[in-house]
């Protein structure tokens, strides 16, 4: 047993030492546990030290800054964390928005609301903002000031890389919203300066690049803005161009005024005077950057002056091109010579001008002509009607001659006298010529007169035929065959029973029937030349014996038809008339082919009509006729015509023939024998009943 | 015959007129009282002697026949016209009988027919030249046809012009469609307008209605 107590010892020695060995390792273990331990106080507390540091700069931050900061839970709308500063801008305490966040509602101003209520309603529901970014008005709760908002909006994203909190910045714009809208209405000030200014205004950079064309350079000129800044018109706007000639001078600096120029609407021609005044445009270092042109409408300012310098102008053009020597004269005194005087008379204008007009006169003219011009000196109403002829010298001794003509003329200085000198030595040269070009003259003016001549003998020899025949069938009938007549009658008495011998009675009773055949000849003979009956009866009677004549002799039926012709015509009217329906009833009977023909005759009291027509054959009115046809239908219009009356034939193949005429019972002029007009004619249109010839008054 | 006719003979030709007074004289119911050859002379000497009848040449010196027939138809109503005269025409015979002349007489006619005449009108009878009948004067009678129509008398280019114009066409475009020009139309407007005597474009459409020219469509 020995053995066993010894092992126990032994084992529990053994015990001991491990234990003593566990208890070391232990101390060490518990040593560094403290350590650790140490450490690990000394680390949480340096930790909490850096998170209270931290969280107070971060306060300090938010309160140093002019911005609120806030942050949300997505979720609640529950506001976590405000900067102090959320008190400044709004006059509310923090808290309250910490409580609440609808708290906004009290201070944002009425008419942003409806935009913030759909945002508040966006921060709770939507995932992600859409813009960060909006300006709003809230009115302060302590002051009531309105404020100009800005707000910011991030997200905050969780481990999961989730959108769980907003973080919000506010700041006020107000001051900055202020500025810019003040700017902005300057800029706006200025560009409706630009633009409605009734001035011109053009900013050139180098080289003719246009940064700058107004409204009222586009009304001006035509060129719209847009297309002068293009450069489109960069062909007619080149820098030589009157109204950018000074763009080049500012360029360089200077500033200067140009003389007024011509500005003409391209379009419109509409034409304005232009100043313009050019400068440098500087830029902020003052550097040349362009030149800014400004135009002025000058042109009321201008009108006056330029009017006058216009009229100056205009009177220098027409003094100094006139084809004329003019001399102004005040009293005797020379005031102004033209250049054509000066090369009349040889001198120059100096020699002239402050001369006595008598300086000009030869010895032989100034009996002649300076009482006369000293006459009409004296009358400053005369008129000088007539040119003088009279002679000048000239410088070199020379006379030469000239026609003068003088006229009373009111100069500002007072009244003066205009002489036109006319140099009469071409006209002299001429004067062969000029009697060729009279006697051209003289030759037409006789045609005419020849003409009018024809025309008036033409009137004359119908009216001289009219007459002569009247005169012979009058004497035809009345003389020869009333002594005839008589003839007769004694040849009557005698009685046959008292002749003896058979050869007697025979003799007589031829004697008596060669009486009776003979006035029967006399009779007709006269009819022929002139029916007296229109002379004694006038010319419805005649036209009617005319138609039983004819239809007595042609079997041609006339029906006469008549209005208003219960009265005498003037002679000359009722042979025309005649004349005419002998001519055309002639026709009928000749050409128509038919069996009936009608007349008509009327009058109103101013003129007298006739008309025969048919309804045979009729005729191509430019077809075949035959001479003597032609020349009674042109005969017919030539007496209508010579009476200043109408008469027309229309006439158709197959359709019969009309001629009608009208006469003024007045007698009109007729028109001149150069308009007289073919007697035939076409017809225009296959469609018309009729067509005709027509010599008009 | 109880009673002699009294006779004045007017007539400028001598021989005419010495015949004449001859060949009355020889009658024994006839005498003439007066002659002349001056026609102003003709009225006073009817005047002076208050003839039953005036055996009148038409053609005498200064005065017309048918004015001395005239003037004594009104002066002397019972002094009965003849007419003597050369013509043989119907108008002449109308004209004269226009004119109060009793009867007409032929001086180619025999001499019995003259004095036919004379006794027919002392009577108190128209006479006329037996060649000529009172149905033949008729046309003479009225110069005033009632068959006159004014439309007949226009020209073809007035009825056409007339016609383009009631139908609302303006001046030119007739002018146009007859290929004349402006004022030809008017002056045929005109002419038609004077001739038909309408006064105005209205009356113008309004006759051309009437008689129509053109159509006034119903709708």
């Amino acid at each position: 047993m020995e053995n066993f107590g010894s092992q126990v010892w032994t084992d529990l020695l053994a015990k001991l030492n491990a234990l003593s060995a566990d208890r070391l390792r232990l101390e060490n273990e518990l040593q560094q546990v403290n350590a650790l331990l140490l450490e690990a106080q000394n680390a949480a507390l340096s930790a909490s030290r850096s998170q209270r540091e931290t969280i107070q700069l971060f306060v300090q931050l938010t309160s140093a800054l002019p911005v609120v900061f806030w942050i949300l839970e997505s979720a609640t709308l529950n506001v976590l964390f405000v900067s102090p500063s959320f008190e400044t801008l709004t006059g509310l305490p923090s808290s309250d928005l910490l409580k609440d966040i609808t708290v906004w509602r009290k201070i944002v101003h009425p008419e942003d609301m409806p935009a913030l209520a759909e945002r508040l309603q966006r921060l709770r529901t939507l995932e992600a903002m859409p813009d960060t970014e909006r300006t709003f008005r809230i009115v302060r709760a302590t002051d009531r000031a309105v404020r100009y908002v800005r707000i910011m909006v991030f997200p905050i994203f969780d481990a999961q890389g989730q959108p769980y909190r907003r973080a919000a910045l506010l700041e006020d714009i107000t001051e900055r919203h202020s500025a810019e809208q003040q700017l902005r209405q300057s800029i706006d000030f200025q560009n409706s300066i630009f633009a409605n200014a009734e001035i011109g205004i053009v900013v050139l950079a180098q080289q003719a690049r246009f940064l700058a064309w107004n409204r009222y350079m586009e009304e001006t000129t035509g060129f719209s803005e847009q297309d002068v800044l293009k450069g489109k018109h960069a062909d007619v706007l080149v820098p030589s161009h009157p109204l950018l000639r000074g763009s080049e001078p500012a360029l360089r600096g200077e500033t200067h005024t140009e003389a007024p120029c011509v500005v003409r609407h391209h379009r419109t021609n509409r034409e304005i005077w232009g100043q313009l005044n050019w400068g440098p445009l500087r830029d902020a270092r003052g550097g040349i950057s362009g030149a800014i042109g400004l135009m002025r409408d000058v042109t009321e300012q201008l009108s006056t002056e330029q009017r006058l310098r216009a009229s100056e102008a205009m009177f220098r053009t027409l003094a100094e091109g006139s084809p004329d020597g003019l001399l102004l004269t005040q009293g005797s005194t020379i005031q102004y010579v033209n250049p054509t005087l000066l090369r009349i008379t040889g001198y120059e204008s100096k020699e002239l001008i402050g001369a006595d007009q008598a300086q000009l006169l030869p010895e032989v003219e100034r009996d002649r002509v300076l009482p006369r011009m000293a006459e009409f000196l004296q009358k400053p109403d005369a008129q000088c009607r007539e040119a003088l002829e009279l002679y000048l010298v000239r410088k070199d001794g020379r006379l030469v001659h000239v026609s003068g003509q003088s006229a009373h003329v009111h100069l500002q200085e007072g009244a003066a006298t205009l002489t036109i000198i006319r140099d009469l030595t071409e006209r002299d040269h001429a004067a062969g010529l000029q009697k060729n070009l009279d006697r051209e003259r003289a030759q037409r003016s006789r045609t005419l007169e020849a003409l009018q001549m024809v025309q008036d003998l033409s009137r004359r020899l119908a009216n001289a035929q009219e007459t002569e025949s009247r005169r012979v069938a009058r004497e035809l009938h009345d003389d020869i065959g009333q002594l005839l007549t008589g003839l007769k009658l004694s040849l009557q008495r005698v009685d046959p029973a008292k002749i003896e011998d058979d050869t007697g009675r025979t003799a007589l009773h031829n004697a008596q029937e060669l009486v009776g055949d003979i006035v029967e000849r006399v009779r007709r003979l006269s009819l022929e030349l002139r029916p007296t009956i229109l002379d004694d009866l006038g010319l419805f009677p005649t036209l009617r014996w005319l138609a039983e004549r004819y239809e007595r002799m042609m079997h041609i039926r006339v029906q006469l038809l008549a209005r208003g012709v219960d009265r005498r015509f003037p002679p000359e009217l009722e042979s025309t008339a005649y004349r005419i329906a002998q001519e055309a009833l002639t026709n009928v009977a000749r050409h128509a082919k038919v069996n009936e023909a009608t007349v008509r005759i009327w009058s109103d009291g101013v003129h007298l009509g006739l008309q025969i027509e048919d309804h045979g054959q009729g005729f191509h009115p430019e077809g075949s006729l035959s001479a003597r046809q032609a020349a009674g239908l042109s005969g017919m219009m030539e007496r209508a015509r010579l009476l200043g009356g109408t008469c027309t034939i229309e006439s158709r193949p197959g359709e019969g023939t009309r001629v009608t005429a009208e006469l003024p019972l007045q007698p009109a002029a007729p028109e001149g024998l150069l308009e007289m007009q073919d007697a035939l004619s076409r017809p225009s249109e296959p469609s018309e009943p009729n067509a005709g010839q027509t010599a008009q008054r | 015959m109880n009673k002699l006719i009294r006779v004045v003979v007017a007539d400028d030709h001598t021989v005419v007129r010495q015949g004449l007074c001859a060949l009355l004289s020889a009658q024994s119911d006839l005498t003439v009282v007066g002659q002349t050859g001056e026609g102003l002379e003709v009225v006073d000497l009817v005047s002076k002697h208050k003839p039953d009848v005036l055996v009148l040449d038409l053609m005498l010196p200064n005065v017309s026949g048918f004015d001395i027939a005239r003037q004594v138809a009104k002066l002397h109503p019972r002094c009965r016209v003849l007419i003597l005269s050369m013509h043989a025409t119907k108008a002449y015979v109308a004209e004269a009988l226009r004119c109060g002349a009793a009867g007409y007489a032929l001086k180619a006619s025999d001499a019995t027919e003259i004095l036919r005449a004379i006794q027919e009108i002392a009577a108190g009878r128209r006479y006329l030249p037996p060649s000529i009948s009172e149905a033949d004067l008729e046309p003479y009678e009225t110069r005033d046809s009632g068959e006159f129509d004014p439309y007949d008398t226009l020209t073809g280019r007035e009825r056409q012009v007339l016609k383009m114009v009631a139908e609302g066409l303006t001046n030119a475009a007739v002018a146009d469609k007859l290929s004349i020009s402006p004022r030809t139309v008017e002056i045929h407007r005109a002419n038609a307008m004077r001739k038909l005597d309408l006064q105005n474009h209205a009356a113008l459409v309004r006759y051309a209605v009437k008689r129509g020219l053109i159509s006034v469509e119903n709708d």
